[in-house]
């Protein structure tokens, strides 16, 4: 969906067609539940943060900059949303401080894809909420510097400096979890 | 093993993006000709880049997303504002507490026996008078009276004001909103 599309689609949101918000709400939910899932590293609570950013979003459609993009304007009330959630929420999260994972390379010294998404995911566990969710913007590979920055209401050098520094502490803590020979696949 | 300044090592990113300019990474490139520790370290991150290339960090969320978000458009304030109120209300049962038992408390008198007198000429020390300053008279300033009652039916007072903020925060705007919004 390009720009003009979504301009479009907030036109006649606006005008009274509810029901096209769910173009919209299809294109932006994998993202939006990413990031609010990052920050809160809980499903339940991540799907219900990024449905309310949401529902703000749509109740304040009328305040959107057109010169924005409407993606990096809505991954801002999710980041904000999910943040806020983790402020208020009493859960107490599974730690993995303790977990104990052991290396066994494979014949072929490869790992399965699931392998690697399970060990990425438990490094990124490792890191703290501000480098987690900076890391998983730069990744997901839509949004430049100066957008990831807008998102988390940093300055534009901030953000690069925190993307450079949790990566590297990402390359640490898988180093840590799959050990030296695994990083050389 | 020597550590890599974090400078060199941030560095190694930019080198990894490409947005290195040509200066730095001649420089760069020269240093990782010299230093196997560096350029260890570029390999590693190298590999980690590769390993995350072939990952999608996208997650999915239930299969009705969408179709409950679509359901709750209508209800707003979302769950978070409804918290808010909730603790916004009870922060004002606590002020109003507070203020009706200071109330009570001065209207019976409790407080009109505590006085207390700030007095302002205090002495300084000699040491911070400057030496070459002989001429230096200290002028009389007056001794203010404060009596227990008088501060506490100020503190009644900001207490108030900040009841009705909350009261305005709390209770009124989400009302309205709510109102507006069921207008719709």
């Amino acid at each position: 969906m390009t720009i003009p599309a979504e301009h479009t689609i907030i036109d006649r949101i606006l005008a009274g067609e509810p029901s096209v918000y769910a173009e919209l709400v299809n294109k932006h939910k994998s993202y939006a539940f990413t990031i609010a899932n990052k920050i809160l590293q809980n499903r339940a609570e991540a799907e219900e943060a990024a449905q309310d950013a949401f529902i703000k979003a749509y109740h304040h459609l009328s305040t959107f900059n057109r010169e924005a993009k409407f993606s990096t304007w809505l991954y801002r009330i999710v980041f904000n949303t999910a943040i806020s959630y983790k402020r208020k929420s009493r859960h107490t999260f599974q730690s993995i401080e303790n977990t104990v994972l052991e290396y066994s390379p494979d014949g072929e010294g490869t790992l399965e894809r699931t392998d690697k998404r399970k060990y990425l995911a438990l490094a990124m566990a490792r890191l703290n909420e501000a480098d987690r969710t900076a890391l998983t913007l730069f990744y997901l590979d839509e949004l430049s510097l100066e957008e990831i920055a807008e998102i988390t209401g940093m300055q534009a050098n901030t953000a690069k400096v925190r993307i450079h520094r949790a990566r590297l502490r990402l390359a640490d803590e898988l180093k840590l979890i799959l050990k030296q020979e695994a990083l050389t696949l | 093993m020597k550590k890599i300044p974090q400078a060199l090592e941030e560095m190694l990113f930019d080198y990894l993006d490409g947005t290195l300019n040509a200066a730095d990474k001649q420089r760069l490139e020269t240093e990782l000709s010299h230093n196997p520790e560096l350029k260890a370290r570029l390999d590693e991150l190298q590999n980690v880049e590769l390993w995350l290339s072939k990952i999608s960090l996208e997650e999915i969320p239930s299969r009705n997303f969408t179709q409950q978000v679509m359901g709750k458009l209508d209800q707003y304030p979302a769950r978070s504002s409804t918290l808010i109120s909730r603790n916004g209300i009870f922060l004002l049962i606590g002020i109003l507490v507070a203020v009706g038992l200071a109330t009570i408390l001065v209207s019976s008198g409790v407080f009109d026996g505590v006085q207390t007198t700030i007095n302002l000429n205090q002495e300084l020390p000699q040491k911070y008078i400057p030496k070459n300053l002989p001429q230096f008279v200290p002028k009389s300033l007056p001794a203010i009276a404060l009596s227990g009652k008088l501060i506490v039916n100020i503190v009644i007072l900001l207490n108030l004001g900040l009841a009705w903020l909350v009261l305005d925060r709390a209770v009124l705007r989400p009302l309205f909103q709510r109102r507006m919004h069921a207008g719709h």
